[in-house]
Order: structure tokens, then sequence, then C-alpha cells
């Protein structure tokens, strides 16, 4: 049976990584296959899923312990993000972001901000709030994303304590990407309603990928609150 | 007749050298890569082997391009070439998750390293490198794409790939993770084309009997979407959506010409010149200095991007 970094072994539980994760601080704690991988996958399922799996449980163990202080202690305000990015994505970056150890891979930031709102669009399932956020060059707009459909893998992405290599595959790769999203979604809900308006001041805080320069400034918040300035 | 015998035997002492070239070529210094694919016919296959030949030799190396025609059997006979060859390392686009284990372990044991694009095996701490096209998070921009040209509404057909094969199990779950989200979307039908254009030319103009309401068909890949177009060309259908998959310049063209919205681009060429590179350092330095599992993210191609694909590369400027 394959060995863990931490000493536990898979069947032992994602509760284990999660404390190992806290203890070692990212020094490469695994999610362990053994040989119960492919056992109980349904007919018709990919080659490789493993159904033991549990992104959500993952996700839930970690949330209020380690993501929301990680946005809390480490957000960078927005403003010079975005003033930044004028000057070119790889070079802001290396000063403010962070991207897994592999080519091609977008450029992740933490960002947290406030602004007015714009306008929100929640017809569309994959819904959405812009907000336009002061930077030290004039007001940017950049849009939030409010669920309950959520695109990319900036929150995963934006987790230094969780990498590819942490699990067999891309499929439970993503499947923590679509858990931390569906969280994120959870823990706004029923706040946007009170901030509809335009021009209500909002802050947030949340992760935004950007593979190239061009990309639209995109955020998926895991927290947003009337106020800020 | 003398002479004769003796032009023979020059010819024979000629094409015995030629035949000895290679060994000799290699004992002042070239070391080799083996670069190991599925079968060219797919251009998306060619694009790997020729872009990791073209940097190995730029490295210095001599290289061997071999296919396995997705045979797990053949491509353990061609590790035993490359084993039979002390090649310095192996470049690898395999043929099973699981088949292939075996083969990567025997070529370590035998003291080659292998480094694997496009697909990933179900194990680790076997080869060195694992380069992985990612194609779940591929699946889900494809995806994305055709939820939104359709409005987040209406009947669509899927076209999914060879059923063994993990890639069409894996962008067939990307796609629904992102399109299950709508409940307006409302899959009439699902068919395996098996990645064939013909078949899924075929396939298509029975769909579309059956349910001529549909007004997207989100296919597994591109061949199976040129196949799904010539289908609803031929049926004068100009309003269905068509997604495909892998970044083909046919593709590229129809999306060009507005006949296909849109297709995700595995970058299959950087790919293989990236392995390359980390087989390089790994031969110099005994170590690539990366983590072993490096996944590589896909690039969505519509009408605003397609200009700069050519040979599964985006051009950037």
């Amino acid at each position: 049976m394959p060995a863990t970094a931490c000493g536990a072994t898979r069947s032992t539980g994602l509760a284990l990584l999660v404390a190992c994760a806290a203890l070692t601080a990212g020094t490469g704690c695994r999610v362990v296959r053994d040989d119960e991988r492919d056992k109980g996958a349904p007919a018709g399922a990919p080659a490789g899923v493993t159904q033991a799996f549990d992104a959500a449980g993952w996700v839930a163990s970690v949330w209020d312990a380690q993501v929301l202080p990680l946005y809390e202690a480490q957000a960078v305000p927005i403003g010079p993000v975005l003033e930044a990015l004028a000057g070119g994505l790889d070079a802001a970056g290396q000063r403010y972001g962070r991207r897994a150890d592999a080519e091609g891979s977008p450029w992740t930031f933490t960002v947290k901000g406030s602004g007015r709102v714009v306008s929100v669009d929640t017809e569309s399932r994959a819904g959405t709030m812009v907000v336009a956020v002061e930077t030290p060059t004039g007001p940017q707009e950049v849009t939030l994303q409010l669920g309950p459909v959520v695109r990319g893998t900036a929150l995963r992405d934006s987790l230094p304590f969780f990498k590819f290599g942490d699990v067999t595959n891309q499929i439970e790769f993503a499947q923590v990407a679509r858990a931390l999203n569906d969280r994120a979604v959870a823990g706004l809900a029923g706040a946007v309603d009170g901030l509809r308006a335009p021009g209500t001041q909002v802050a947030f805080s949340g992760a935004m990928n950007l593979a190239s320069g061009g990309d639209p400034r995109q955020v998926t918040p895991v927290a947003l609150r009337a106020g800020g300035k | 007749m003398k002479t004769t015998r003796r032009v023979s035997l020059l010819l024979l002492a000629s094409l015995l050298g030629a035949l000895l070239l290679p060994s000799t070529a290699s004992a002042a210094g070239k070391k080799l890569i083996v670069i190991i694919t599925p079968s060219h016919d797919n251009p998306f296959f060619k694009q790997e082997a020729v872009g990791a030949e073209a940097r190995a030799k730029e490295l210095g190396y001599d290289t061997l391009v071999l296919v396995h025609n997705d045979d797990s059997n053949k491509q353990n006979d061609l590790f035993d070439t490359a084993i039979a060859r002390k090649a310095a390392a192996i470049i690898l686009d395999n043929a099973g998750a699981d088949a292939t284990v075996a083969a990567v372990k025997k070529a370590k044991d035998a003291g080659i390293p292998s480094f694997l694009i496009d697909r990933e095996i179900n194990a680790t701490g076997i080869a060195v490198a694992q380069i992985v096209s990612n194609n779940y998070q591929g699946a889900t921009l494809g995806a994305e794409e055709f939820v939104k040209r359709m409005g987040e509404k209406g009947a669509f057909a899927e076209l999914v790939g060879k059923e063994s094969d993990t890639n069409a199990g894996i962008r067939s779950k990307g796609y629904h993770d992102v399109i299950d989200q709508y409940p307006a979307l409302k899959m009439v039908t699902r068919q395996s084309a098996n990645w064939s254009q013909t078949e899924a030319f075929s396939k298509t103009e029975s769909i579309l009997q059956a349910n001529p309401g549909i007004k997207g068909i989100i296919s597994g890949n591109d061949t199976m979407a040129m196949g799904a177009m010539a289908a609803l060309e031929a049926a004068g259908r100009k309003d269905v959506i068509v997604v495909g998959f892998d970044g083909s310049n046919d593709v590229r063209d129809a999306i060009k010409a507005g006949k296909i919205a849109a297709t995700v681009l595995q970058p299959a060429y950087r790919e293989a010149q990236y392995a390359v590179e980390l087989a390089d350092k790994f031969i110099k330095t005994g170590s690539t200095g990366k983590p072993e599992k490096i996944s590589m993210d896909c690039v969505l191609i519509t009408a605003k991007n397609a200009g700069k694909l050519e040979s599964f590369a985006l051009k950037e400027k």
C-alpha cells in the first residue's frame, strides 16, 4: 500500500489530511490511494474515477479552519493588483499572485476590495455582480460570481495547501474545485438580495484566475457584504 | 563473374555500414530519446511526436519515433525496443491508465526514465513526470461556452468518444458537470461515435431525424464535431450550435466560417516539448526540479482567438 507523507492511509480518511495539512502547513501532505481504487465506481463511470473520494467533505472540513482564515490573512487589496495588471500579467502575478508549478497554469490572485454595485444579473444561472472598485488610476469594473453556477477553479488554485499531486487524477482535482465553488455560493446565500441596487457600497474577498492578461477580471467571492469604502 | 561478386560485396559492405550508422552515432556520444504515441492518423498525436522530436534534436539527442495504436501489448513491445536500444529517456502518450504501469516500471527497472504526456496513469512514483492535459478542465470550458451559446436552454445531443478511452468519459463528465446545472438544457440523446468522423456523420443524421428540435450538439472531440457539422449542413441546419474538443486546424477553420461555435485546445505540441525539456534536465542533473504530476490547462477556442491557432498551438500576438 502506498505510504503517505503524514502516515495516514486513504481509508483513514480525509479528516487526517486536514489535520496533517494544518500541522504541516503545506509541506506536502497527500491524499493517499490504496487498493480500494476503482472499486465501487458505477457502470459507465470513467476509468480512474474513485467514488470513495469525498470532495465536499474535505472542503467542509477545511473551509472554516483554513480557507476563510487564508482570505482574512493573505488577501491583497484588489486596486493595486488591477493597476499592476496594466503593466503585464506575469509581472503582476510575480508580485501579487501565485501559480501552480507548471507552464501554462493561470495566475491566481487572492484579493479583497470594495466598491459600488454597477449591475446584478441573477437571470443567468451563472449569476454575476459587477462592481466598480477604486484603483490608484481610477475606478475599474470587476465581476463577482454569485452562482449557483460558478465558472473556473480560482478558489481551488488559490489554496497553498492543496495541489494536483494530492489527489489521484484530474477528476478528483476538479471535484475539489467544484466543491469549493459550491461552498462559496452557499456562503453568499441571502447576502445578495440587500445589495442589488446600483450604487450600493459592497466589500468582498475572493479569488481571481487569469490565464492571459486580456481575461475578464472575474472574482469568485468567499465573502460579500454591505459596506467598505 | 568476379567483377559482379566484387560489386555485390561492396554493396553489402555499404549496406552494413548504413545499418551500423545509427549505433555508431550513438557511440559518438548522442543519447537516444524514444518517443511513443498513439497512431499519427490523428493529427493531435502526430503533433505530439513532431514537437517532441524537434525539441529533442535541438537539444542534441537522437530520436526514435514509434506508435502503439492504443494497444497496450504493442506498447509493451515498444518499451522492450527502447530498453534494448538503451534509450536515455522515453516520452510517452500512453495506451491505458492501468495497462501502462507495468511497462513504465519495466523501463524504470532498466534505468530508463519515462516522461508521460497528455494522459495520466493510475500510479505515481514510477514515471519521472506526468504532464497531464487537463481534459476535465477543458471540458468545463467547452461546456460553459456551449451553455452560453445555447442561451442556457433547449434540447441538445451529445456525441461521446470511444467508451474504452479514459478521456471519452472524462470529457463527458466535465461537460455534464457544467450543463447539468442548467435545468432548462435537456439532453435528448447521448451516443458514442467512437471518435470517428464518418460515424459521427451517420449518428447525427439519425439524431436529426428522431429529434428535429435539437438546438445543439456537444462533441467529445473535433473529428466527431466535423462529422456532425457535415450532417447538419447536408440537412440544411445552420441553427445548431456545435462544440468540439482538441483544437484541430479543421475545426479552427469551421469556427472561422461560423459553422462550429467552439473547441478546446489541448496544447499537445508544447506539452511534448516540455516533456523533452524535463527529460533533458533529468538526464543532466538527475532531477526535473518539478513535481511528478503537472496539470496543463486547456484553452477555449472561439471566433475571438481561432486565428491564432495553428497545429495544436496558440500563437501569442
